[in-house]
């Protein structure tokens, strides 16, 4: 890998949506280009201090409007990011859709908590958006785990058991989440938290759902 | 050229009025140094360790009807054990494998215990729900697991370790890391670290470890403890964010979220939803 490649793909590597060849790749390189891993520190502490900022300016009503259902129209109908993840092992479409769908989500928690516009209209509020990025989490957790339910025939029961034990501790942490970001709605440090507990169940529900009981 | 020796035996064990045959096998089989050589093994244990001569030799036991398919194709070589249709899965095998010690190594099991050990290039390990277990100076590490534990003792500069139930530790390890749970325990113990990641649920979190400086580290769990061992004389920069947990710390006032040591430059992050978080000088 070039440094040029390496430093087109550094904000997807930053934003977690490397497929696992390009990371490897990606990180193989890093391990042994200083210069590429001093411009990796420059891009995160920047992104760092960025998402400090307050949003002195929010998106209007308005906009947020026309922006809301072109995220919604897009998951199902985009390509070009398909090829970005890591490829489900055995699953087809279904699964490769929630990928997307997570996709979008980061997009949306990353609009909803960095991007400054010029207009001074109704500001849109943090929590407000983060339901929009929400519910895309909640519809791809709900496709992986549909194929999950038809995939666990495939493993044994003690290996179901224990899948269904950890998504259930997962599914504690996002309910405790869920009722402390409902008696402080804009809590930022809080949504990002739901985000990443979200994330991780997306994360095992991918992973297992593509086993079976023969390799 | 080097000599191609085969050869598989038959033995027959008999026990509490059952029996069973046993398989031996012994195979070897030229194999470029740096290629790759891909290993499945569903039931019992795989053990991979590194030497230095340009071939793969398989041994070990393979139990019932299970068969061992082993070839060779350009840099590839593929070990694998298949379980005839109808047989149970559990139908076990018992491998220790030899490869070349620049090749890339990916092994996957359902059940199989996985050890590698040795100098080499990349490891690239997934089960079910054996445990892992990696030694060695290696230029990379991929381990994952969903049941079992995993345990690393490497010097490497890019590691990624994953599991759901079980424990994941790591030693020695600098560079690059990256180690996520649900509900085991997450230990690193990291010298020269460039960029650290340790991620659960409800899994404990302890560090120890130092920074080729300016590094990052950053560590989250919902309810699990986070305990951070870190040296007194360490420049960095801190954030943390703790909702609804306690905090120890020895390096600034427990209601400060946001202090550095020394003249900072590292970044560290801490994130806890309910679990107690102690950042502690070693």
């Amino acid at each position: 890998m070039k440094h040029t490649d390496v430093r087109a793909i550094l904000d997807d590597y930053l934003g977690g949506t490397l497929g696992r060849s390009e990371l490897r790749a990606l990180e193989a390189h890093l391990a042994g280009c200083g210069p590429c891993r001093r411009e990796l520190q420059v891009i995160r502490r920047l992104l760092s201090e960025s998402a400090k900022l307050p949003p002195s300016i929010e998106p209007p009503r308005d906009l947020w409007s026309r922006i809301e259902p072109r995220l919604s129209a897009k998951p199902l109908s985009s390509s070009t990011v398909f090829h970005r993840f890591r490829p489900p092992l055995h699953l087809g479409s279904l699964a490769a859709a929630a990928s997307v769908l997570v996709i979008l989500a980061v997009s949306a928690t990353v609009f909803a908590t960095r991007t400054r516009f010029t207009h001074t209209e109704t500001p849109v509020t943090a929590h407000q958006q983060f339901v929009v990025t929400e519910k895309y989490y909640v519809a791809a957790s709900a496709e992986l785990a549909e194929a999950f339910r038809v995939a666990r025939n495939e493993l044994s029961p003690e290996m179901v058991q224990l899948i269904d034990k950890n998504l259930g501790v997962i599914d504690a942490a996002i309910q405790e989440i869920r009722d402390a970001l409902a008696q402080d709605p804009n809590n930022r440090e809080v949504m990002a938290m739901l985000a990443t507990v979200y994330q991780k169940k997306l994360m095992v529900l991918r992973d297992v759902t593509g086993w079976t009981s023969e390799l | 050229m080097l000599k191609t020796f085969t050869a598989v035996g038959l033995i027959v064990s008999g026990s509490v009025g059952v029996t069973h045959a046993q398989q031996l096998v012994d195979e070897r089989r030229p194999a470029g140094s740096d290629g790759t050589v891909k290993i499945s093994v569903p039931a019992g244990s795989v053990r991979v360790v590194r030497w230095a001569r340009d071939s793969v030799a398989v041994t070990g036991t393979l139990e019932g009807k299970v068969r061992l398919e082993f070839s060779t194709e350009n840099r590839e070589t593929r070990i694998r054990v298949l379980v005839p249709r109808g047989q149970s899965a559990a139908s076990s095998a018992d491998l220790e494998i030899n490869v070349p010690r620049a090749s890339h190594v990916a092994i996957r099991t359902i059940t199989a215990e996985i050890d590698v050990s040795g100098q080499g290039s990349a490891v690239d390990a997934e089960s079910q729900s054996g445990n892992v277990t990696i030694r060695g100076s290696l230029r990379t590490v991929y381990a994952e697991t969903a049941g079992g534990d995993i345990r690393l003792d490497v010097s490497t500069k890019i590691l990624r370790a994953k599991s759901v139930n079980g424990s994941v530790t790591v030693r020695g390890a600098r560079g690059f890391v990256e180690i996520s749970t649900v509900s085991g325990n997450a230990t690193l113990a990291a010298h020269r670290l460039w960029e650290g990641e340790i991620s659960t649920v409800s899994g404990d979190i302890l560090f120890e470890g130092g920074f080729d400086h300016p590094g990052s580290l950053s560590v989250d769990s919902h309810g699990g403890l986070i305990e951070l061992l870190l040296s007194p004389s360490i420049d960095a920069d801190f954030d943390l964010v703790n909702v609804k947990g306690r905090v120890e710390n020895e390096f600034a006032r427990p209601s400060e979220r946001t202090f550095s040591s020394g003249s900072g430059g590292t970044q560290i992050k801490v994130k806890s939803f309910k679990g107690t978080v102690k950042i502690k000088k070693r």
